[in-house]
């Protein structure tokens, strides 16, 4: 019965149904834990390190600029989007705005990631010891 | 009668390297991109499914990587190499473990080799970018790769099974 490895089995329909419902978990779980609110600030970072924090009610356009490229970041209207990125696939810019809580935009080969998150400041440990 | 061995060895990897770089390039025209890194339809897989059913795991083994470098130095921009490079060996280790465990069918091998190869890519590059908001992709990057893996899967099915047939006919 399990002879034919080219013959699909109920096995690999389970195997989809399980990663699928397993997606949606953790689908709900990154929504639910962050109530899924509108956000009130954009967080960029470079490389991991923080670059500034914008407030999603200050309407701007601006160039965070790295040393590989730059990434031109709009803010209107509670959301925020990538107009251009000097990267070459550009798939920042073809995302969607963010605007609630959680959602995050991400340039990998500018190393810039962008996430909405709840006013408060910075939460971040630094620190640096040389 | 070791040196026709080894000269069939090498130019049947060849050919199939060759393949899956032509896949990997000729996936460019297809579009598959909703605006998320990583989702893509990973057709050079399908070379290297084939192989694993077709070939041996080492012989599969040396056509991904010789895919994911040649890929990578013609195509690919600084860190790319890193992500292609960990999600396709992870992907690779995680069918091959999986195929000879004889569980699933090759379509379950390759349903898992695209889940791994995305959950790859997305490890590698939360680690380069030192920061992990990029999980918020995972689920989609989850179903996309699960979806990939089992169409491609599918194909590379077909494909043996008359490869089968035909392997029959010419030694029966």
């Amino acid at each position: 019965m399990n002879k034919n490895p080219y013959k699909i089995r109920i096995l690999d329909l389970i195997l989809i149904a399980v990663i699928i419902i397993l997606a949606g978990f953790i689908y709900f779980f990154l929504y639910k834990s962050n109530e899924n609110s509108n956000g009130s600030q954009a967080v960029i970072k470079i490389a991991g390190d923080e670059y500034g924090r914008y407030s999603l009610n200050d309407n701007q356009t601006f160039e965070v600029k790295t040393t590989d490229g730059f990434n031109k970041i709009k803010i209107e209207n509670g959301s925020v989007s990538v107009i251009d990125a000097s990267c070459p696939d550009k798939l920042c810019a073809k995302s969607k705005a963010i605007s609630k809580s959680g959602e995050v935009i991400v340039c990998l080969p500018n190393k810039m990631t962008i996430e909405i998150t709840e006013n408060e400041s910075s939460n971040e440990i630094d620190a640096v010891v040389s | 009668m070791k040196n026709y061995v080894a000269i069939k060895r090498i130019t049947t990897i060849g050919s199939f390297a060759g393949l899956a770089l032509i896949f990997s390039y000729v996936e460019v025209l297809i579009p598959f991109n909703f605006g998320i890194p990583g989702i893509k339809l990973g057709l050079a897989n399908l070379v290297v499914v084939t192989s694993l059913y077709f070939l041996n795991t080492k012989d599969a083994l040396a056509i991904s990587l010789i895919r994911i470098l040649i890929c990578g130095l013609l195509f690919g921009n600084g860190v790319s190499i890193i992500y292609s490079l960990t999600g396709g060996l992870l992907s690779f280790f995680a069918m091959s473990v999986l195929k000879k465990s004889r569980l699933f069918s090759i379509v379950g091998v390759s349903i898992v080799g695209g889940f791994v190869h995305n959950i790859g890519q997305i490890v590698a590059a939360g680690l380069v970018m030192d920061s992990f908001v990029i999980i918020y992709y995972l689920p989609v990057l989850m179903v996309v790769g699960s979806l990939t893996g089992f169409l491609l899967g599918f194909i590379s099915a077909k494909v043996l099974t008359i490869l089968d047939k035909q392997l029959k006919a010419k030694l029966g």
